[in-house]
């Protein structure tokens, strides 16, 4: 039985991402919770090292799937003030209008110290066609 | 599309900052497979289906 979706679909989930994402989030550990990605660790269940309140979106276009699948980039996110050191291994998108964690990713596991700086590089997030 | 207002406006707060001691992460694309959606989806019809 063949599947299929219209790439509207999957726009409209990425647009979803693109409207409401007001927060950018490096986090020590999986965040699972919007405690977890929106409090510094030290503080409750926190986990945030550091973060940014100015996340922006270019896209959507096609995704690299083929397909309809679809992507959108999240863009680089340069030197942000690290506010608590820590181990980073996890990148959390968040909708703070809505207290709602919407997206988590991981990185390279990577030092930070407080006050210096980070830099999140521009990295995509895709939807792929049903297959 | 993100609304062209909003992204200047983030846009020029971001160059405005100074890096320091800047660590440059590297990220994981993230990839959403919606396969497993529509195998739930077919499965709870077939389930109707069969009563």
């Amino acid at each position: 039985m063949a599947k299929s979706v219209h790439a509207n679909v999957l726009d409209a989930a990425l647009q979803y991402l693109e409207t409401n994402v007001d927060w950018i989030a490096v986090c020590e550990t999986e965040p699972t919770t919007y405690e977890h990605a929106h409090s510094n660790k030290g503080v409750g269940t926190g986990k945030v090292l550091a973060h940014s309140i100015t996340p922006t979106f270019t896209g959507p276009v096609g995704g690299d799937g083929g397909g309809t699948s679809r992507k959108t980039a999240v863009d680089e996110e340069p030197t942000i003030t690290v506010d608590v050191s820590g181990d980073a291994d996890h990148i959390a998108l968040v909708f703070v209008g809505s207290t709602l964690l919407l997206y988590v990713t991981t990185c390279t596991l990577q030092p930070l110290v407080a006050l210096n700086t980070v830099t999140i590089p521009s990295w995509d997030i895709e939807i792929g066609s049903p297959t | 599309m993100m609304d062209p207002e909003v992204k200047k406006q983030r846009m020029l707060e971001k160059s405005l900052r100074m890096p320091v001691n800047n660590v440059v992460l590297e990220v994981q694309k993230g990839t959403i497979d919606i396969n497993d959606l529509f195998k739930h989806i077919e499965l709870k019809v077939k389930e109707k289906i069969n009563g």
